[in-house]
C-alpha cells in the first residue's frame, strides 16, 4: 500500500489507542458495563483489521491474541479484573510501539504468551494467579452453567455498498469470516449483475442471504461487517429473541420475498411501488393532516437522514492550518495598512473607498475567526491522557486516587494544548506524589482512603482557566519559607505574604523534595512549569491550606496567533497592550502626576495600585507631553496603572514570538508588526507588575543599606 | 495480470495469468468486451490465475450470463485453485459459469 495510506492508518490507530485506553479505564470503574466491553472489542477488531491491510503483521498478531481474550470476556465467561486491565494496557502500549516501529520483541512475546495462557486457562475453566474465591470479592470466573452459550440461528442479509470494491474491501473475506463463526449456508443473489456490455466491473452487484448457526452473540456477528457497515445494508435477525419484537423492521417486505424467490423481477416491484401514492399524500387527501405538517415532517425526516449520512469531517495536516493562520495574519496586517492609507486618502477627499474597506475589514475578521477556530480543540482529549498517568502512578505508589475531570469541552488553540501537556503532567504528578497521602495516613486523619484530584477547565474572558485541585496534605508555607531561606532564595527577614511564599516554589533552584522520587523528582522543577506557562502568555496561581489540599490555577489565553490590542505611544515608540487586560483609560492632570510621582502608587477606586511610566521603563529621555494618559490594565484582581504619552486606539494584531533570549524579560510578552511595517512590543500586565515588585525590592534594599 | 491470445484449432484461447482482482477487472473487461460484442467464439483459460477476488468472480459471471444469452456460452478451459476458492468463498460454484472439473 502507499506511504500515505500507512500514514493515515497510523493516525487513525493512534486515535483508536487513545479511545482504547479510555474504554479500559472506564471498565476499571464499571467492570460489567456491556457497552464498554463491546466498544473495547470493536476497537481491537478495527485495529487488527486495518493493521492487516497495511502489513503491520506483528501488531496484528498481538492484537489478535488480545481480541481472543476480550471475546471471551464479551461472551460473559470471565470478568474484567485488575490484572486483566493491566495486561490490556500493557498490550496496548506495545501495539502503539509496534505502530511506531519501536516494539520490544521480548515484551511482545511475553505478552502473547500471557494472553494465550489466560485464554487456554479460561477455556480449561481455571485461572492462574487468582483462583475463583467469592470471599475475595473478585471472582475471575463466572459460574460454570453460564459459560457455554447455546447455538442460535441467525438470518443475515448483506447488501454491500455498490462501491465496496473501490474502498479496497472484498465481501468474500467478510463472508469467510462470517462462516468461521459457525455453520453457515450462503445464498448468493446474482440477478442484479448486468450484461457484460453494461457492466461496470468495479461496482459490486452481489448481495447475499445467510443462515448461520452460531454460539456467538449478535454483536459479534455484527462486528464482522465493521468495515462495510457504513454504506451497506446489513440486517441480522436472531431467531428466538428478535421474533417477539413486533416492530422489528427486519422482516422482509412482500416484494423482497417475491424477488428473492424469483417470482418477479426487481424492476417490476419498483415500478409498482412508484405508482403507489406516498403516505403523506394519502393522509392529506383524507384530511387527517395539513400539507404543511407533512412538509415539516418530511423535512425532519430529511434532516435525520442527512445527519446519519454526514461524516465527522476531513483530516487536514495541522501544518496547512498553521500556514492558513499565518496567511490570515499577514492579511490582517495588510488590512490595517490599507486602513491607515485610506485615512490619509480621506484628507484628499477620496470617496467610496471606505465602503470597500469596511467590507474587506469585515471579511478579513470573519476569515480570521474561521481560521483560528479550525485550530481549536477541546481540551478533553488531553484530560483523557491523564487518567492513565493517575492510574499508573497511584498504583506504583500504593495510593488510592480518583481523577475527576470537568469542562473537557472547553476549546483551546491546538498549539497551546500541545504545550500545556508537559506542565499539566508535572502538576498532576506533583499532586499524586506530594499532595495525596497514602490511604493509611488518610484513614488515620479521619479522611476517606481515596484521594481526589479534580482537573477542570472553564472560560474566563479571553482566557481559559485550568485548575488542578487535590484534597491532599496541602502546602506547608513555613516549610517552603525555611527551604527558600536555606537555598538563599529569600533573606530570612523578608516580609512575605502567604501567596508570595507559595509562589517561591516557582523559583529556579527550589525543590521541596527532600528524598528525590522517581516520579516527580526528575530535575524538572516547578520553575520549568512556570516558564512554559509564562511563554504561553498565561499565569499561575496557587491556593493551598495545610491539611486540606492544594489547587493550582492556570490562566491560559485562548489563542497565540492574534490578539485585540490597544495601541499606545511614548515618545516616538509605540506599544501594544492586550485589550482583554485593559480596564480603563483616562487623562492624568499634573496635580495627580505630582502626587503619584514620589510613591509610584495610584489611588484607584477603593484601593491603591502600582503605577509604571513606560517612559521610565524604556528610558526614553525626551520631554513628556503636558497631559499624559493612563491605562489601567490587569488580570483578574491584580491591576497596574501604565502611564503613556498617548492612547492611539484599538488594533488587531498578529503576535510574533520573541527570541528565546527575551524569555526572562518581565513585561514584554511578544511583538507585532504594525501597518507601516514598524515593530511594536506587546506588554503584559502580570509581567509589568513583576517588574515593579523587583524594582521596589531593589530600591528598598538600596535604602536599607 | 496478463492476457495472452493464441489460436488453437481455429478458436481463440485467452489465457489470463497473474492476479485477477478489482485492480485488474477494468483491463480484463476491456479486453473481453471485444470478443463479446463481435460474438466470436473464444475459450478462456484461468489455470494460471494468481490472486482472485469477488470482483473477478462477478466479471466472469457477467461474461457467462451474456454469452449464454447469445446462445454461445463461454468455454472455460481450466481454473486455478484460487479462482475456485473465490467462487466458494461467496457461496458460488465454478459450475455456475459452466465450468466442470
Amino acid at each position: 500500500m502507499s506511504e500515505t495510506g500507512a500514514e493515515c492508518f497510523k493516525q487513525e490507530a493512534m486515535e483508536l489507542l487513545v479511545k482504547l485506553e479510555d474504554v479500559i479505564l472506564d471498565l476499571e470503574q464499571n467492570p460489567d458495563d456491556k457497552d464498554s466491553i463491546d466498544g473495547l472489542f470493536r476497537i481491537i477488531h478495527t485495529l487488527k483489521g486495518s493493521g492487516a491491510m497495511f502489513g503491520f503483521d506483528k501488531m496484528v498478531r498481538l492484537a489478535h491474541n488480545l481480541e481472543t481474550v476480550i471475546e471471551i470476556v464479551r461472551e460473559g465467561r470471565i470478568r474484567i479484573t485488575a490484572p486483566l486491565i493491566s495486561l490490556v494496557l500493557n498490550t496496548r502500549d506495545q501495539i502503539k510501539a509496534l505502530i511506531m516501529d519501536s516494539g520490544d520483541d521480548e515484551i511482545i512475546e511475553h505478552l502473547i504468551y500471557e494472553l494465550k495462557l489466560l485464554k487456554t486457562s479460561m477455556e480449561a475453566g481455571e485461572i492462574p494467579q487468582e483462583p475463583p474465591d467469592d470471599s475475595n470479592g473478585d471472582p475471575f470466573l463466572i459460574p460454570e452453567k453460564e459459560q457455554e452459550p447455546k447455538p442460535k440461528y441467525f438470518r443475515i442479509r448483506f447488501y454491500p455498498d455498490t462501491h465496496v470494491f473501490r474502498i479496497g474491501m472484498d465481501p468474500g473475506y467478510i463472508i469467510q469470516e462470517l462462516a468461521s463463526l459457525g455453520e453457515c449456508s450462503k445464498t448468493v443473489h446474482v440477478e442484479s449483475i448486468p450484461l457484460f456490455s453494461r457492466l461496470n466491473p468495479e461496482n459490486c452487484y452481489f448481495s447475499w442471504d445467510f443462515m448461520l448457526l452460531s454460539k456467538k452473540s449478535k454483536e459479534r456477528i455484527k462486528d464482522v461487517f465493521i468495515f462495510v457497515e457504513h454504506n451497506s445494508r446489513i440486517i441480522i435477525h436472531e431467531y428466538g429473541t428478535d421474533d417477539v419484537d413486533s416492530e422489528n423492521p427486519n422482516i422482509p417486505l412482500l416484494g423482497e420475498i417475491l424477488v428473492q424467490r424469483g417470482d418477479i423481477e426487481p424492476e417490476k416491484v419498483a415500478e409498482v411501488l412508484q405508482d403507489r401514492k406516498r403516505i403523506g399524500e394519502l393522509l392529506v387527501e383524507k384530511g387527517s393532516v395539513s400539507p404543511s405538517k407533512v412538509k415539516s415532517a418530511l423535512n425532519e425526516q430529511k434532516a435525520l437522514s442527512d445527519l446519519k449520512g454526514s461524516t465527522a469531517g476531513i483530516r487536514v495536516d495541522s501544518l496547512k492550518i498553521d500556514h492558513l493562520v499565518n496567511l490570515v495574519g499577514e492579511l490582517v496586517i495588510a488590512k490595517e495598512r490599507l486602513l491607515k492609507d485610506a485615512v490619509e486618502l480621506r484628507e484628499f477627499q477620496e470617496l467610496n473607498i471606505f465602503n470597500t474597506i469596511e467590507e474587506v475589514e469585515r471579511l478579513s475578521d470573519d476569515l480570521r475567526d474561521c481560521a483560528l477556530e479550525m485550530r481549536m480543540l477541546p481540551i478533553g482529549g488531553v484530560f483523557g491522557k491523564y487518567r492513565r498517568v493517575v492510574r499508573d502512578l497511584s498504583m506504583e505508589l500504593g495510593k488510592e486516587i480518583r481523577l475527576i475531570t470537568e469542562g473537557g469541552e472547553t476549546e483551546l488553540d491546538k498549539n497551546i494544548i500541545e504545550r500545556l501537556n508537559d506542565p499539566l503532567v508535572h502538576l498532576i504528578r506533583n499532586s499524586i506524589d506530594h499532595g495525596i497521602e497514602p490511604p493509611d495516613v488518610r484513614a488515620r486523619n479521619n479522611r476517606s482512603r481515596t484521594g481526589t484530584i479534580r482537573l477542570s477547565a472553564a472560560y474566563k474572558g479571553a482566557y481559559v482557566v485550568i485548575t488542578i485541585e487535590d484534597d491532599g496534605v496541602g502546602m506547608d508555607s513555613q516549610a517552603i519559607l525555611d527551604k527558600a531561606v536555606r537555598r538563599s532564595l529569600v533573606s530570612p527577614d523578608m516580609q512575605l505574604s502567604e501567596q508570595e511564599i507559595l509562589h517561591l516554589i516557582f523559583q529556579p533552584g527550589f525543590s521541596t523534595v527532600e528524598q528525590v522520587t522517581r516520579i516527580s523528582g526528575r530535575g524538572v522543577g516547578m520553575d520549568v512549569v512556570k516558564r512554559e506557562i509564562d511563554s504561553l502568555g498565561g499565569s499561575i496561581r496557587i491556593d493551598s491550606r495545610k491539611g486540606e489540599g492544594t489547587s493550582i490555577h492556570l490562566s491560559i489565553p485562548l489563542t497565540l496567533a492574534i490578539i485585540d490590542g490597544l495601541l499606545v505611544s511614548v515618545a516616538d515608540r509605540r506599544y501594544v497592550l492586550q485589550l482583554s487586560q485593559v480596564k480603563e483609560c483616562s487623562e492624568i492632570s499634573d496635580a495627580i502626576m505630582e502626587k503619584v510621582r514620589l510613591s509610584n502608587m495610584l489611588p484607584y477606586r477603593d484601593g491603591i495600585i502600582p503605577l509604571v511610566r513606560l517612559r521610565d521603563i524604556f528610558r526614553l529621555d525626551d520631554t513628556p507631553p503636558k497631559f499624559e494618559k493612563l491605562a489601567v490594565i490587569g488580570v483578574e484582581d491584580e491591576l497596574i496603572g501604565v502611564i503613556v504619552d498617548d492612547i492611539i486606539g484599538n488594533l488587531q494584531t498578529v503576535i510574533k514570538t520573541l527570541d528565546k533570549k527575551f524569555d526572562f524579560t518581565d513585561g514584554i510578552s511578544a511583538a507585532t508588526i504594525l501597518g507601516d511595517g514598524t515593530v511594536a512590543l506587546i506588554l503584559d500586565a502580570r509581567g509589568l507588575m513583576q517588574w515593579t515588585y523587583t524594582e521596589e525590592k531593589r530600591k528598598i534594599r538600596f535604602i536599607g543599606r | 495480470m496478463e492476457i495472452n491470445t493464441q489460436t488453437v484449432n481455429g478458436a481463440d484461447v485467452l489465457s489470463i495469468s497473474g492476479d485477477f482482482t478489482v485492480y485488474e477487472v477494468n483491463d480484463a473487461h476491456k479486453a473481453l468486451l471485444e470478443y463479446v460484442e463481435s460474438g466470436s467464439d473464444f475459450i478462456l483459460d484461468l489455470g494460471e490465475v494468481g490472486e482472485c477476488d469477488t470482483a473477478a468472480v462477478q466479471l466472469l459471471f457477467s461474461l457467462y450470463k451474456t454469452t449464454a444469452e447469445q446462445g454461445k456460452p463461454v468455454l472455460i478451459k481450466s481454473m486455478s485453485e484460487t479462482v475456485k476458492a473465490a467462487f466458494e468463498r461467496i457461496g458460488m460454484n465454478p459450475e455456475d459459469i459452466g465450468y466442470r472439473v
